[in-house]
């Protein structure tokens, strides 16, 4: 089983399981202030009143149920094979699930060519087995057109591929603004991850329609490699400076081992 | 353009077929990736609502294009109408030795139809064809049917005309027939022929001629004495020319001269010579030197001696017999016979009362009285005629029997032919059942006067004359060009048992003494029967027949052809045939379509080459 690897700087949310940066009604105390009027008077320490004559009160750590916005990118590059699309599906549902376990109502944002775009809640995550990965835009665009209300102070999972076009820093700028946390996972298939030499090839983008005929040898393997590992290095190191966390998956080794080598690696999930 | 086989311009629509396969068919297998920027290729950006892409001209569609073209000429098998058509010369050649005659500039006339055939071939469109056929008894095509002017100029090459006069309508009539597939008949001569003759209208008569002079020995005959063994040679010189001719006549045998002598001979004027020779000389060549003397081929004879064939004759005849002195009478002046007595005798002359011995080997002529008794001769009958004869027999050949009053006609009661008959009376007949040829003569001579006519020494000698013939070996030894030779290899039907299986041939003798008269050795197989043919020769010169090892005899053959002699009445000249008379224009296979199947070939090893060889380089490129 695994849970949630939240930071432990504290998270805004509803009142829940969880720690907010706030002051709340948890048990677990935080600190001590003079009363002010309207405190509520279940908290005055009496004893510290008995021993310094003044008023104090005491202040507990807010208990929250994270707000989570997790990002499904439903465009057509997640279609280049079944495991790609099906590990995207499983992942989206598992961090919802994950977040509604902590009584949050996580939604599962379907970033496509809709704007807004359309979201499936935690009642209705079985929804997503039917989501088809069919849009032609870009995650970049999207969120330049804000198309999706990401909520402040979010937990912020995004489940691409990252291999549209963009410029990392822009892109986990926009991604990382007034989230708490924002996890990137990319996703690729093995092929995407390791291509094979196969000889003369004609690769078309799933996307643009695009296309080129290159001849699939070691040279031009190592050469898409070192610009897919160019990539995500910047993405990163732009990660780095907004606290964010990134992380690949390979669709085709299952959920099971994504969240043991992965996501637990990054820890984005801890064993619980 | 037209084309043997038209089903075969379906081969086209390979064409489009290879084309629609390079536009559409996509070298690299497709496969869809996500992030294609980071391959770092040239991206091509497709236009909207087009699948089709830019047609790519590479070597590879250029070379299948090609090839599937040149696949379907093959199999169209085309023509083209103009150069398909081509100039089938079918050209007669007379092959008469007056053809070889050679003028004041050293050229023959058959130099000159070799000149004008190449020049009409090389005149004519590329690829034409020719068929080469010489004149004779049997035409021979030389060159052909319809082979290229190189071929036919190998053989034309060799063509040496040497016969006497013959007919030339055979070798026109094959001419005719092969020009009916398309072609032009010409006729190679030396003399226009005369407009009376009959010839095909088809035919262009083209003459290359030209009037000479010439020198011909026109007739030659070696006799021999049987009792000197000297021989006589007679001879005959013409001069065909219109001028007077000092003529050196000169005979050799082997290394020696034999006899040399110079005539006079006025213009057209034909002079015998007659010479005696030693015995025994074999082989004699004789030879006319002139200064105007245009034909080899007639101013050389060879010649053979004449064998003695000697015929044994014995009288088996009583001394009172009423034949006895007739006989003797007509033998004692009849050539080369020989009295011997029976045993060895060809032809026993013999009392008709007792029948012969039956050998295959003997003649016998049985005279009458068939009965000599005194009933049996006051019984016979005396007959005037007239009388019955076998016209065919040549016995009978001269035998009048004109006043002839056959005494002592008998009754013959054995089986017999009638040669000479009156009434149902056999006089002279041919005995059956026996293998002699036995014959019959019922007269007696005595109560005839048979002796005393003509017709007694011509039936005596007709018989020695029929035994000698029908003695093995030569008859004849010199003889004519084209003239029938016969010899007898074996006397009666069946050859003798021993005799079989050997090897009859005969061959041309090199005459090692006169170094300019060589026949070829050419030895040519004869059928073993009892009278042998030799099938008339186109070749002089002397001749040899070999029984196995066994030499049978030599013969000559020559040249003789008084008409053949004459060049004066050469002439040069052309006869068109009528227009619609004209050959048609011959068709022949196109000449390219070995040269379409190897450039076939060689454009599929290209584009082979091109896509497992050179492709793959430069995609790894």
């Amino acid at each position: 089983m695994y849970q949630l690897g939240l930071p432990r700087m504290p998270v805004a949310g509803r009142s829940g399981e969880l720690l907010g940066r706030g002051t709340g009604t948890s048990l677990e105390f935080q600190e001590y202030r003079e009363y002010m009027p309207g405190d509520d008077i279940r908290h005055l320490d009496w004893s510290a009143y008995a021993r310094s004559d003044s008023l104090m009160v005491r202040l507990y750590r807010e208990e929250i149920s994270p707000r989570m916005d997790v990002l499904l990118d439903v465009s057509r590059s997640m279609s280049t094979s079944p495991a790609k699309m099906q590990i995207a599906r499983q992942l989206s549902a598992m961090f919802a699930m994950m977040a509604g376990r902590t009584g949050s109502q996580p939604s599962v944002w379907l970033v496509g060519d809709e704007v807004p775009a359309p979201s499936v809640r935690l009642e209705n995550l079985a929804m997503l087995d039917d989501v088809p990965f069919q849009a032609l835009g870009t995650m970049d665009d999207l969120l330049a057109d804000h198309a999706v209300p990401f909520k402040r102070q979010a937990i912020r999972v995004v489940i691409s591929d990252f291999l549209f076009p963009h410029e990392p820093g822009q892109l986990v700028r926009r991604l990382a603004g007034e989230a708490s946390v924002l996890w990137l996972v990319q996703v690729l298939n093995s092929w995407e991850a390791e291509p094979v030499a196969s000889g003369g090839t004609r690769l078309i983008d799933i996307e643009s329609g695009n296309e080129t005929d290159v001849y699939l040898n070691q040279q031009t393997i190592a050469e898409y490699k070192r610009r897919l590992q160019a990539l995500q290095e910047e993405t990163a190191l732009h990660c780095r400076r907004h606290h964010a966390v990134p992380v690949t998956l390979i669709a085709d080794q299952g959920l099971a081992v994504a969240c043991r080598e992965g996501l637990s690696r990054a820890e984005i999930l801890r064993a619980s | 353009m037209e084309f043997a086989n038209p089903l075969g311009l379906f081969g086209l629509l390979a064409l489009p077929t290879i084309l629609a396969i390079h536009l559409f068919h996509r070298r690299f297998p497709p496969l869809l990736v996500a992030g294609l920027h980071l391959w770092g290729e040239e991206v091509r950006v497709p236009t909207a609502g087009r699948r089709r892409e830019r047609l790519p001209i590479s070597r590879s569609l250029i070379l299948e294009l090609l090839a599937a073209l040149l696949l379907t000429m093959v199999l169209a098998q085309p023509r083209v109408s103009d150069s398909g058509k081509v100039l089938h010369l079918i050209a007669v050649l007379d092959d008469s030795a007056s053809m070889s005659a050679v003028g004041a500039d050293e050229t023959s006339s058959r130099d000159r139809a070799v000149a004008e055939l190449s020049r009409r071939m090389e005149a004519a469109p590329r690829g034409s064809r020719a068929t080469l056929i010489l004149t004779g008894r049997r035409p021979v095509m030389l060159a052909g049917p319809a082979v290229e002017w190189d071929v036919a100029e190998v053989s034309l090459s060799d063509w040496e005309p040497t016969l006497p006069r013959h007919d030339i309508l055979p070798a026109l009539d094959m001419a005719v027939q092969l020009a009916e597939n398309g072609g032009d008949v010409v006729f190679m001569t030396d003399a226009m022929p005369a407009d009376d003759q009959p010839f095909p209208t088809e035919a262009e008569v083209v003459s290359v001629g030209e009037s000479l002079s010439n020198i011909a020995i026109t007739a030659a005959r070696w006799t021999v004495d049987s009792t000197t063994l000297v021989g006589h040679v007679f001879l005959r010189v013409k001069n065909e020319g219109p001028r007077p001719a000092t003529v050196t006549v000169e005979g050799r045998s082997r290394d020696a001269v034999v006899f040399r002598s110079k005539l006079e001979l006025s213009p057209e004027e034909e002079l015998p010579l007659e010479t005696d020779v030693a015995g025994g000389l074999g082989r004699l060549v004789v030879s006319v030197v002139a200064a105007k003397d245009s034909l080899a081929a007639d101013s050389v004879v060879s010649l053979v001696e004449p064998k003695v064939r000697t015929v044994r004759v014995a009288v088996d005849l009583p001394e009172d017999h009423s034949a006895v002195r007739p006989v003797r009478r007509v033998l004692s002046i009849a050539p080369d016979v020989e009295i011997s007595d029976t045993s060895t005798a060809h032809v026993a002359i013999a009392s008709a009362e007792t029948l012969p011995e039956s050998r295959r080997d003997l003649w016998w002529l049985g005279v009458g009285p068939v009965d000599s008794s005194d009933a049996a001769v006051k019984g016979a009958r005396d007959l005037l005629g007239p009388y019955l004869k076998e016209k065919r027999d040549p016995l009978l050949e001269g035998v009048s029997l004109g006043g002839v009053i056959w005494g002592g006609v008998q009754p013959v009661i054995i089986s017999a032919t009638p040669v000479i008959s009156a009434g149902s009376e056999l006089l002279l007949s041919r005995l059956n059942g026996t293998r002699t040829t036995a014959l019959l003569l019922n007269i007696d001579l005595g109560r005839s006067n048979l002796p005393e006519s003509p017709d007694w020494p011509i039936l005596i000698n007709n018989l020695i004359e029929q035994r000698r013939n029908s003695l093995p070996g030569l008859r004849r030894w010199n003889y004519r060009l084209n003239e029938d030779i016969q010899f007898r290899l074996f006397e009666g039907a069946i050859e003798p048992a021993e005799y079989s299986g050997r090897s009859l041939t005969f061959h041309p003798v090199v005459d090692s003494g006169d170094p300019e008269f060589v026949a070829k050795p050419d030895e040519r197989t004869l059928a073993r029967t009892a009278v042998v043919e030799i099938p008339p020769l186109d070749q002089t010169g002397f001749f040899q027949v070999n029984d196995g090892s066994d030499v049978v005899g030599e013969f000559a053959v020559n040249f003789f052809d008084p008409a053949e002699s004459n060049l004066t009445e050469l002439r040069s000249g052309n006869r068109q045939p009528p227009a619609n008379d004209r050959g048609t224009a011959y068709s022949i296979d196109n000449p390219f379509t070995w040269a379409i199947l190897t450039g076939l070939i060689l454009i599929m090893i290209l584009a082979f080459s091109d896509w497992y060889v050179v492709g793959p380089r430069r995609a790894a490129a």
